[in-house]
């Protein structure tokens, strides 16, 4: 009978052990990617980063050209707009500690740039209030989970000849805190 | 007596759990990616949506996934037979390529570190890629410099590992409709003596 006891104290033990290490590690990591790159970043502004800092990192793609932006919801919402080339570009919206919760490409911008704003849930509600009926929304919409994080702007570099023009593209880019009106 | 049992039983417990954990979460564990042959490929690691073992693999490796809807990474780190990638060898990578508007093929070392080499090559991108008329080609991986679409490993000795990145592509994050039939070769040519 104690074996048996003993047996069931470790196997239930071991297991919630398993079950929370595994949980704590997006937690407690500090040498993952959204990690470094908001080290660096500014908040409600792109900042480009180095090429030097992407060669030394791990499992990161080095053909491209990337700016981050750390923007904060609590002041309203954030519009990021990165203007369009023949290259592939995207936006990644990710949090530390539970990595990426939404993307957009170029594939779904319609003028001459990638055009995103991201809100809270409330927010989100708000600004479509104040959608005119005939109007249409050219921006993307993206709702945050929550209100801090990382917007990863990517510009694909094909060649090596593309690189400066990438990275032009994103001195361009603007991440901006925009306000509602009360 | 029973106490001490009882502690030690704990104990091994919570060891056990733990080393549980850290065994699923390398590189190369079943729970974190699925194998097609000799690729390897991480399901919804750029998704809301990624379960715990990769989410916790993710966090760990330093790697900034390509985001689900824009893309998916297959990785490597054996050849078609299932030997280790060595640096001191030469392989060839042969179509079919899935189809995406871009693809690129990087070279990294066991920890996803990108390969020194004297050339300052580390990775091609599908529209750097010399090919037949036909559309056919071959990229070469090899210590010494070869003609057409080479990638250096180095001078360095040890395994090496691919990294193949697929952007804006129509297959979903799932990645479902991939076999390992649709995926390039990795064939083995020889070694350095």
């Amino acid at each position: 009978m104690k074996v048996l006891f003993y047996a069931l104290v470790f196997l239930v033990v071991a297991g919630l052990a398993h079950i929370l290490s595994l949980f704590a590690v997006p937690k407690l990591a500090r040498g993952d990617a959204f990690h470094w790159l908001a080290q660096d970043a500014p908040i409600h502004a792109v900042a480009i980063v180095e090429p030097s800092r992407l060669r030394t990192s791990t499992h990161i793609d080095p053909n491209f050209a990337l700016g981050v932006c750390r923007y904060d919801l609590s002041g309203g919402p954030v519009r990021i707009r990165v203007p369009l080339s023949e290259s592939f570009t995207s936006v990644t919206f990710a949090e530390l500690g539970t990595g990426v919760f939404a993307s957009v490409s170029d594939r779904a911008a319609t003028g001459g740039s990638l055009d995103v704003v991201l809100a809270t849930p409330a927010q989100a509600a708000k600004i479509a209030s104040l959608d005119e009926e005939d109007q249409v929304v050219e921006e993307l919409r993206i709702r945050a989970p929550r209100l801090r994080g990382l917007a990863i702007l990517s510009v694909f570099i094909d060649r090596p000849s593309a690189r400066e023009r990438a990275n032009a593209t994103l001195t361009q880019a603007r991440c901006d805190q925009e306000s509602l009106p009360e | 007596m029973q106490r001490i049992v009882l502690v030690l039983c704990i104990l091994c417990a919570l060891i056990a759990g733990i080393s549980a954990t850290l065994r699923a979460v390398t590189p190369k564990s079943g729970m974190v990616a699925a194998s097609l042959g000799p690729w390897r490929f991480a399901a919804h690691i750029g998704a809301p949506d990624a379960d715990p073992y990769v989410r916790a693999r993710l966090f760990l490796s330093g790697e900034l996934p390509v985001a689900a809807g824009q893309g998916y990474t297959l990785r490597a780190y054996e050849d078609a037979e299932g030997r280790t990638l060595d640096r001191q060898c030469t392989y060839r990578l042969r179509s079919p390529f899935p189809t995406a508007r871009y693809f690129t093929l990087t070279l990294t070392d066991k920890d996803g570190r990108l390969l020194a080499n004297l050339v300052e090559r580390y990775s091609f991108t599908s529209s750097e890629i010399v090919r037949a008329e036909s559309g056919a080609f071959e990229i070469i991986i090899s210590p010494e410099a070869r003609p057409g679409n080479w990638l250096p490993t180095g001078t360095a000795t040890g395994p090496f590992a691919l990294d193949l990145r697929f952007y804006d592509t129509p297959l979903a994050a799932t990645a479902t409709q991939l076999s390992a039939a649709s995926l390039p070769r990795i064939e083995k040519q020889g070694c350095l003596p």
